[in-house]
């Protein structure tokens, strides 16, 4: 039997994993690597500290394998597809800039692409093959060209769509939903739903931008607000400055 | 060109895996050139960041076991030599309620939870198990074939049930503990943003006292300054109210010392004055060549007129003429003036005028005139007066004669 817990640094571990073998990292403090941010950890993956990826691989490989695991519905081609996902940050490390966007983002779209590749590659063929990812198939310069005006920290991103979920219309929030949280194809999706592909990405796009509106505007708000008690702080401390 | 509701839809699909080839390329040109749609893909890409999180507080995913391990054995092979676990990270699973805070001692609840219900479910199976042998002993007596492979099978299937039933369990509470860790989580940043919202009120409020406190002492400092200007001041002021009591002192000292000075200018005046009559009283008394005549008017009828005059000469040298009663001294006419003439009698020459009579003492209606010209008095045997407007010059006599006197020739004075 296994379960996971959380570590003091938040990231998910498997109980049932551990091992008694123990390796110190060459030439880094393994308590220091250890408390680097994702984008630390992929400067130093770049720079040869390799042990920088089983931090990572520990901060998400939960992520990665529900992901894989909603949308392949089998335990082994999650795991694998999750392998591949893990050794891609590896290889393209280089190209992450941290400037254009945060690790999380970066690891969610290798996820998916990889995911979708592979379900595209077991519908067709029935098997799947560990072939690389390109940058034909990955939109990097999409990526790369990407601005960033939403500033809500994630897990007040989080919270906030789970709720905004519940406020678009069903149709929307079943295409979003299929599409995101189980991988599914816009073709998929209309199988489901009855609806013509194009519907799908209609409701898809339309239900993606209500969710975009909704959290600006509560930015909006909630930025006014601090604005309003700062300064109603700042009054009370110097009601003389009225 | 993108219609621009077309490129939005682009935006908002960029993430989901579902554009096409033509469909990235066709949105890559148009977000090379347009930066609205850079932001807008930015946000796209943070809120599908966020639909994995999303998905397991709804339905978490239980990870299975030697995940780790396989992943980092499939890394060495790959050439990637990761290391195993660290100490740190031993000790926090060996002891996971000290080490690892809060998350820990939801875990370590978990674990207890499941194992009070394996117990259960452990002493459970046990009673079964006893009423079990119980049955196949007494089946045995009847079916010793039958009962004997049941007896084999049934603990099998039970274990499997229970096996489900805790695994089910275990996942629930899976789900629980991964919903309070994201709970925890959210509070954490939470707390987080309000100690950053604390710190930077806190540094606003430094600031302010430090601004404050500067404030003040500026303050103290101008208040002392007023102090100390305000005491010059006040010295000043008893100062210039000594210098105002010494000045009035001192100016009252100078009117007394200016009256004084003024009544020794007119004692000195009248001494002056007194000297200058003795001298010429003297003068008068002295004099070899003096004619002193007395003179007045009468009328038709000899009536002595009121006028009257005594006219003191001192041959070539000075006239006096004393004439009184000119005018009525309570009707003083300033339209009129009183001349006083020289001619000669017995010859025919042009009239002298000697001046004007000025009133010498108002109360005596006394009037007096006094000559000095030696060549005039040379010229004149005789004077008399006229009464003259005021109003126009005057060259010769034109009024009626009065107080005439011929100064004679012969000396009636010693």
């Amino acid at each position: 039997m296994s379960f996971g817990f959380r570590s003091k640094s938040g990231r998910r571990q498997d109980c049932a994993s551990v091992s008694n073998e123990h390796e110190s990292l060459i030439g880094f403090p393994s308590a220091d690597i250890e408390a680097l941010s994702d984008e630390d950890l992929v400067a130093q993956l770049v720079l040869g500290a390799q042990d920088a990826l089983r931090v990572l691989f520990q901060r998400y490989s939960q992520m990665v394998f529900s992901m894989a695991r909603r949308a392949l519905k089998d335990d082994g081609e999650a795991e694998e597809t999750m392998q591949q996902v893990f050794f891609d940050i590896y290889r393209a490390a280089k190209l992450f800039d941290r400037q254009k966007g945060s690790f999380k983002i970066w690891i969610v779209r290798y996820a998916y692409t990889r995911m979708l590749n592979r379900k595209k590659h077991l519908a067709a063929k029935g098997f799947y093959t560990a072939e690389e990812l390109t940058d034909e198939i990955l939109p990097v310069a999409l990526y790369e060209g990407a601005g960033r005006s939403l500033q809500l920290s994630s897990s007040e991103l989080a919270h906030l769509i789970e709720q905004l979920l519940n406020t678009i219309q069903p149709r929307q929030r079943q295409a979003i939903e299929l599409t995101f949280f189980f991988g599914l194809t816009a073709e998929e999706v209309a199988a489901q739903t009855g609806e013509t592909p194009s519907v799908v990405r209609h409701n898809l796009y339309r239900g993606l931008s209500k969710l975009r509106i909704a959290l600006t505007q509560h930015e909006q708000v909630q930025r006014k607000e601090k604005v309003k008690s700062v300064r109603e702080g700042a009054l009370l401390a110097y009601p003389e400055s009225l | 060109m993108l219609i621009q509701n077309h490129c939005k839809d682009l935006c908002a699909l960029a993430f989901s895996g579902q554009l096409s080839r033509s469909e990235i390329e066709e949105l890559e040109n148009h977000l090379s050139l347009c930066p609205e749609c850079r932001s807008e893909v930015g946000d796209f890409a943070r809120i599908v960041a966020q639909m994995p999180d999303v998905a397991s507080k709804r339905n978490p995913v239980v990870l299975p076991s030697g995940l780790t391990d396989r992943f980092l054995a499939r890394a060495r092979s790959e050439g990637i030599p990761l290391s195993r676990m660290t100490e740190k990270e031993e000790r926090r699973r060996a002891l996971p309620g000290v080490t690892f805070g809060v998350a820990g001692f939801v875990a370590a609840a978990v674990i207890i939870t499941v194992g009070l219900v394996l117990l259960r479910e452990f002493q459970s199976y046990g009673a079964m198990r006893s009423h079990s042998r119980a049955t196949v002993f007494n089946a045995g007596q009847a079916q010793p074939g039958t009962g004997a492979r049941k007896a084999a099978e049934y603990p099998n299937e039970e274990l499997i049930r229970q096996n489900t039933r805790l695994k089910e369990q275990v996942q629930r509470m899976g789900g629980d503990l991964a919903a309070l860790e994201a709970k925890l989580n959210s509070d954490k940043e939470r707390v987080s943003a309000a100690e950053a919202a604390k710190a930077t009120l806190q540094a606003s409020l430094t600031s302010a006292e430090t601004t404050d406190a500067g404030l003040r002492h500026d303050v103290s400092v101008r208040d002392a300054q007023l102090a100390y200007i305000n005491g010059e001041f006040e010295k000043l002021r008893e100062l210039k109210d000594t210098d105002a009591l010494a000045f009035k002192v001192e100016e009252s000292e100078l009117n007394n010392l200016r009256e004084q000075v003024a009544n020794l200018n007119v004692k000195l005046r009248n001494s002056e004055q007194l000297s200058a009559a003795a001298n010429q009283a003297k003068e008068l008394i002295v004099a070899r060549h003096l004619h002193i005549v007395d003179v007045d008017d009468t009328d038709e009828n000899g009536n002595r007129q009121r006028p009257f005059g005594r006219i003191f000469y001192t041959e070539g040298k000075r006239i006096i003429f004393y004439a009184y009663d000119l005018s009525d001294p309570r009707r003083l006419d300033a339209k009129i003036n009183f001349y006083v003439w020289g001619s000669r009698e017995g010859i025919k020459q042009p009239v002298k005028s000697l001046g004007i009579f000025h009133s010498d003492d108002a109360t005596t209606g006394r009037w007096v005139l006094q000559f000095e010209d030696p060549d005039v008095l040379a010229q004149i045997n005789c004077i008399f007066v006229t009464a003259e407007s005021s109003k126009k010059a005057v060259t010769q006599p034109t009024g009626k004669q009065l107080l005439f006197a011929s100064l004679g020739k012969t000396i009636n004075h010693p």
